[in-house]
């Protein structure tokens, strides 16, 4: 990513440059789908000390503040390296959530142990059966003075089965929305773990009368909605590097092999492949550097934006990972090659928080909305009134 | 309010009160983004009225000389609010080529009649031979004396029936490399030898000509730079033909006039009205990349890079998305895409009011196979992308 088209700093780009060096030295690609994470342990608190885990957490909460470019350039280098696996589900989706909590003294001992590392956060935002809409909540809290109990069941909740804490919205008897927070140790609380098609695990939860902790009442659709959208924006820009990367393998591989007594480069249907490959992956940066502008903006705008990014970036995603294997042949399908890892992670970002028809739909929704409709259309339609009468 | 914001509300204020309603409409019904020069020109006159032409030619030689900021803002609410593109082949291309490589008399002769209007130019490069590929241009021009002697042919030239001048690729050489014995001409079209045959297009439209020229004489001093020298040039146009054109609010314009054709056609099972809006929702996402796209590449110009290959990417994007709408017309037109549009739909200066609903449509469908081909083929932009962005 060129860093002059996206106005970076000199402090975001030496952030990006130190993050792509110790990425590669610290996580070479981890190949084995189901294999152990480098960063899972120990590890994972190197990233505190620099500085990663308080980006997403503002500065008045004790965090760094980071600007949504900052984070986002990170995400291209992590989309490069494929590590460490935890950083969206905890220190993204976590560190936003609680960062929209009350500031209470639960909320910041939570807070300070995200960044230093010690504890790594997992969020649950859909339950079965509910799809993408992170509103629909069954689950429900009682509680008694301070003392909390959830019973309820959420869906493939990233980085579960490596978190010491889950982060659970909840209805309270009231049928108002809360979150809470459940240690991963707790009684009534139990895992269904899967391993994701990006060799990330995650797993459904089962709650029974599980002791926890209220970190946010009235605001919490808000928390939840920040971190959905933090995390949206974050998976575009991690697609972005894993696109960048792949155009970039698959050229070499290209320029590499010799079939027919000719470098693949010299054949036109494959130079045109690429031509779109690349073009897909230009549409896709573009509509990310969007939605990171209208990051601050108002709902409609900034829910626009975020939304044609993450359609498009779906597609893109598919249609890159797709060809960068079917260019590679046989060594794209082996599990073996990077590519087929990207390819797997490539696929998963198109279905997290909600893939490219539900977003096409959500715009849909927008632009069937009356307001929309704009000052040439009315014209029209007198045009027309004439005509018929 | 940023100056860029005050500047978005004069363009605003500017088109409310300048653009009107026969411009809009001529502009509105021309199935060819190019429009008549009686409504383009006129459009031109309020433009250099208010000092707002030629936005890319330096103060110095008559143009606003504007940021690219500028110019991005500017064409977006232009094309939004319906207003025409200003006649390209003189503002836009041998304008910059001539601010780039004429001489001081060159500039000093042509540059204030193209603001004026009083000179409307067209462009010779295609021929019957050498369509995408502009190295194999035969139309030759041999020195003699003070004059070059034009024979052959240029082909899909666009306007050549409204043009007072053009200017040409011709073979000044058959030695070396094909692109080295290129030069570039300007030829005036009331010279004795000169004569234009209509081309009727697909969509029953007479945009583009064939121009031929018999032992045609073209002044010495009419050629630009150096004999030799018209393949750099012509390359220097291309990229401002396929990246100056900021179309995105034209574009969007476009899709609001489709989407209200949608919303009118209410007898429709839901099914369908659900196809098409979702087809029309997935054209407005690329609509919105290729917005960004614009200001992206209009940002690296401001920058200093060379454009090149990245104008391409432009008009991929562009055409895929102009095509794209009109065959979601299409379909939303249903039964009535059976019906030939009325010629006065096409050449973009209709004098009928009661053709049938949706002509405009039919026409644009037609029309707009052309947009990925003139300019370089799509085929040829993706082996630029390929070669000069991917090194491949």
């Amino acid at each position: 990513m060129a860093f002059a088209e996206l106005a970076a700093n000199d402090e975001q780009r030496a952030l990006c440059e130190t993050a792509r060096r110790y990425l590669k030295n610290a996580c070479p690609p981890n190949l084995a789908r189901a294999g152990a994470d480098p960063l899972a342990s120990e590890s994972w608190r190197r990233l505190a000390d620099l500085g990663w885990l308080a980006l997403p957490i503002s500065e008045a909460r004790g965090g760094l503040g980071g600007e949504p470019l900052t984070l986002a350039l990170l995400m291209t280098e992590i989309g490069r390296a494929l590590e460490p696996k935890h950083f969206l589900a905890s220190a993204v989706l976590g560190g936003v959530v609680l960062d929209h909590c009350g500031d209470t003294p639960i909320v910041r001992e939570l807070i300070a142990t995200a960044i230093t590392g010690e504890r790594l956060l997992a969020v649950a935002l859909y339950e079965p059966g509910a799809g993408y809409e992170e509103r629909r909540i069954d689950a429900v809290a009682e509680g008694v003075s301070e003392r909390w109990h959830v019973s309820g069941e959420k869906a493939l909740v990233l980085g579960a089965p490596d978190a010491d804490i889950f982060i659970i919205p909840a209805k309270t008897v009231q049928g108002e929305t809360a979150i809470f927070a459940i240690e991963a140790s707790a009684p009534g609380l139990g895992l269904t773990t899967h391993c994701g098609v990006d060799g990330l695990s995650c797993a459904d939860i089962a709650l029974t009368n599980a002791p926890a902790q209220l970190l946010c009442g009235s605001s919490a659709y808000t928390a939840l909605a920040a971190a959905l959208d933090a995390g949206t924006l974050a998976v575009c820009w991690e697609a972005v590097g894993i696109m960048r990367s792949l155009i970039e393998l698959t050229a070499s591989h290209l320029e590499a092999r010799t079939q027919f007594g000719r470098r693949l480069a010299e054949f036109q249907v494959l130079q045109h492949r690429m031509s779109e490959m690349y073009l897909e992956c230009y549409r896709a940066e573009c509509l990310s550097i969007a939605a990171l502008e209208a990051a601050g903006a108002e709902l409609p705008t900034r829910m626009r934006a975020l939304s044609s990014a993450k359609a498009l970036v779906g597609r893109a995603a598919r249609f890159v990972g797709q060809q960068a294997v079917q260019l590679h042949g046989g060594m794209g399908v082996s599990a073996e090659h990077i590519v087929s890892h990207y390819f797997r992670r490539l696929t998963a970002i198109d279905a997290l928080f909600g893939n490219s028809d539900h977003h096409l739909s959500l715009l849909q929704a927008l632009d069937e909305s009356p307001r929309m409709s704009a000052a040439p259309s009315r014209r029209r339609s007198r045009a027309r009134r004439r005509r018929q009468a | 309010m940023t100056e860029i914001d005050a500047f978005g509300r004069e363009v605003r204020a500017f088109l409310k009160r300048e653009l009107s309603d026969e411009i809009r409409d001529a502009v509105d019904r021309s199935c060819s983004i190019f429009v008549h020069p009686s409504i383009a020109l006129a459009w031109q006159r309020k433009l250099a009225d208010k000092g707002w032409l030629a936005p890319m030619w330096p103060r110095a030689h008559g143009g606003a000389e504007w940021p690219s900021e500028k110019i991005v803002v500017f064409e977006i609410e232009a094309g939004l609010a319906g207003a025409p593109l200003l006649p390209a082949a003189g503002l836009s291309y041998l304008g910059p080529a001539l601010i780039a490589y004429g001489d001081d008399a060159q500039k000093a002769r042509f540059l204030p009649r193209i603001l004026s209007g009083e000179d409307y130019w067209c462009q010779g490069y295609s021929e019957p031979g050498a369509g995408s590929d502009l190295a194999a241009v035969q139309c030759g021009a041999r020195l003699e004396g003070d004059h070059y002697i034009v024979n052959g042919s240029k082909l899909w030239t666009t306007h050549a029936h409204h043009a007072n001048r053009i200017f040409c690729l011709v073979r000044t050489s058959k030695d070396g490399k094909p692109q080295h014995g290129i030069s570039f001409l300007l030829v005036d079209m009331d010279a004795p030898g000169v004569s234009v045959q209509p081309i009727i297009t697909v969509a029953g439209d007479h945009e583009v000509n064939q121009v031929f020229f018999d032992d045609v004489r073209a002044p010495r001093a009419n050629l630009v730079g150096r004999e030799g020298q018209g393949w750099e040039i012509a390359k220097y146009i291309l990229e401002f033909e396929r990246g100056s054109f900021v179309m995105s609010g034209r574009m969007r314009r476009k899709l609001q006039h489709i989407r209200a054709r949608a919303r009118a056609s209410g007898t429709r099972a839901d099914s369908t009205r659900n196809a098409i809006n979702r087809r029309l929702t997935g054209i407005e996402v690329d609509l919105c990349a290729l917005e960004r796209a614009e200001r992206r590449v209009m940002a690296r110009r401001d920058g200093g890079h060379a454009i090149g290959a990245e104008s391409a990417l432009l008009k991929l994007q562009l055409s895929e998305i102009m095509q794209s709408l009109d065959e979601a017309g299409m379909q939303i037109l249903g039964p009535r895409a059976l019906v030939d549009p009325p010629p006065a739909y096409a050449g973009g200066h209709a004098q009928s009011n009661n053709a049938t609903p949706g002509a405009e449509i039919v026409s644009s469908y037609l029309a707009d196979r052309a947009i990925s081909i003139y300019g370089g083929t799509n085929e040829v932009l993706r082996g630029i992308v390929a070669r000069h962005i991917l090194g491949l």
